[in-house]
């Protein structure tokens, strides 16, 4: 997907900085995320634009307190609208648009390549200050290059076996998408495309057997595969802790993938479970909005904070 | 590898080449503990086999930094040149520990082959040249490593020199109460 991202050189604040929430698998907390942490963000005076991209499940507009949307994604799908901005659809709360995904599903469950394409040049060219992108579970490859196309890919897991292994099999994914990726920039070995196809399907174990077929077939490739890969910057947030001991599973899995896929996996912090976003939840009201002051608005506020700190590092 | 594959070990462990020991060891015993059968951060993240080479990684990268590290206490670097000359008597000039370097880089030996020979750990034999008195074990012990060191090195009266280890130690230790 790097095609599609802003050249550094010309980005300016004219282009949105592109979020992706992610999260290997469903209840995770993934949307609930998405949507407070745009509504902390919007209301820090930031232009947000939600874009619901969990196509078979789209309900973040449920979770900001608003009906079924009259314009969605379905629109652009089906060109009744030509552009993205159009289906842009207010949302009780000052700075926040959303782009809801409902009704979308037939359309789009696997959309052609090229009208990905179009749906993500639109995201880059909106005229907001972030697009936070609530991706489905799973790991498709329009999940995956979404995420893969973000400045910020957050990955939301739950200390829980079940979450553990999907956000592993999510980044295993995701590291494949890349690297093949990377793979057609640097070599054009059709031995090369051949072989890895096979040992994928045979079961592809580890990243480093990735490396390690590319040293055996074309060496000429590595060192431009390696440094593309360390672009891959994917940051790590646990969601629904709800003991002390479960805190330790967020760095432990940064150190892991440091040593076990060469990744750089920033983590972000951690989110308390908090029966409060529940009883948010049954009032149709994002959480930060209902209870600004609970120990999940708080998270979300950190993680808000971290991002602000960034982008003005990155802009000045 | 020309550096016996400390940058390696260091990438391995996730630190700079510049950490210290304690950070070493606080990483290896945390990365130890992540590979542990009962992990939940690695849950379903590799096979059986795959988990005993990441932990077989994590136990030769430690080795190789603790080596290393131990290897650092043998100061100054000694030089490789290995002298015929027999050692002459230790005279009372010269201070015992500077002579037993002396005679111990005269054979072009390390601290870690003497720890080899003499079952004495690098770091008590370091301690002994750098005449870290204040460390060192009680004279019945020292006494013994001293001697043990001296024979192994060669000199010619490795009793004598001993003796007057443990006679400069006393004084020392005495000057400083």
């Amino acid at each position: 997907m790097s095609e599609v991202a802003p050249n550094p050189a010309t980005a300016s604040s004219a282009s949105p900085r592109i979020l992706a929430i992610a999260g290997g698998k469903g209840g995770v907390g993934k949307s609930v995320i998405a949507a407070n942490l745009a509504l902390t963000l919007a209301r820090r005076g930031r232009r947000c634009t939600l874009v619901d991209l969990d196509l078979g499940g789209a309900n973040l507009h449920t979770l900001l307190g608003m009906n079924n949307p009259e314009r969605s994604l379905s629109d652009l799908f089906r060109r009744k609208v030509a552009t993205l901005p159009e289906v842009v659809v207010d949302t009780p709360f000052p700075n926040l648009g959303l782009i809801s995904g409902s009704r979308a599903l037939l359309e789009m469950a696997n959309p052609k390549h090229a009208l990905k394409l179009k749906v993500l040049r639109q995201i880059f060219r909106l005229e907001v200050d972030y697009v936070l992108l609530d991706l489905g579970a799973g790991s498709h490859f329009n999940v995956l290059d979404f995420f893969l196309a973000a400045h910020e890919p957050l990955l939301v897991v739950a200390p829980t076996p079940l979450s553990v292994e999907n956000a592993y099999h999510f980044l295993k994914a995701v590291y494949l998408r890349k690297f093949r990726q990377a793979l057609r920039q640097f070599s054009r070995s059709e031995r090369l495309e051949a072989e890895l196809r096979a040992r994928v399907a045979r079961g592809l174990r580890s990243p480093r057997h990735l490396m390690e077929i590319l040293e055996e077939i074309a060496p000429e490739a590595r060192q431009g595969v390696t440094e593309r890969m360390r672009t891959l910057k994917p940051r790590l947030v646990l969601n629904q802790v709800k003991e002390r001991g479960e805190m330790e599973v967020g760095p432990k899995m940064s150190t892991v993938c440091r040593h076990y896929f060469d990744l750089d996996l920033a983590y972000r912090g951690a989110i308390l479970n908090d029966d409060l976003v529940y009883r948010a939840m049954q009032n149709r009201q994002p959480v930060c909005n209902l209870y600004p002051e609970s120990p999940f608005s708080l998270s979300i506020n950190g993680i808000a904070e971290q991002l602000l700190e960034r982008k003005e590092v990155e802009y000045v | 590898m020309s550096d016996g594959g400390l940058m390696d070990a260091y990438h391995c462990l996730g630190l700079k080449p510049t950490s210290d020991l304690p950070t070493v060891e606080k990483a290896y015993r945390h990365m130890k503990a992540l590979y542990s059968e009962e992990a939940l951060a690695t849950y379903g993240l590799f096979e059986e086999d795959e988990r005993t080479r990441l932990l077989e990684e994590v136990e030769d990268a430690f080795s190789r930094l603790s080596a290393a590290a131990e290897e650092l206490l043998r100061l100054p670097q000694a030089p490789r040149t290995v002298s015929s000359e027999p050692m002459l008597p230790l005279d009372d000039s010269t201070p015992p520990a500077a002579y037993l370097r002396l005679a111990r880089e005269n054979r072009g030996m390390t601290l870690k082959e003497i720890a080899q020979q003499t079952k004495i750990g690098t770091r008590y034999l370091a301690m002994i040249e750098e005449e870290s008195y204040e460390l060192l074990p009680a004279p019945v012990y020292l006494r013994g490593f001293v001697f043990d060191y001296a024979r192994t090195v060669g000199v010619p009266a490795p009793e004598e020199v001993a003796r007057r280890y443990l006679d400069r130690c006393r004084e020392t230790l005495a000057q400083q109460d």
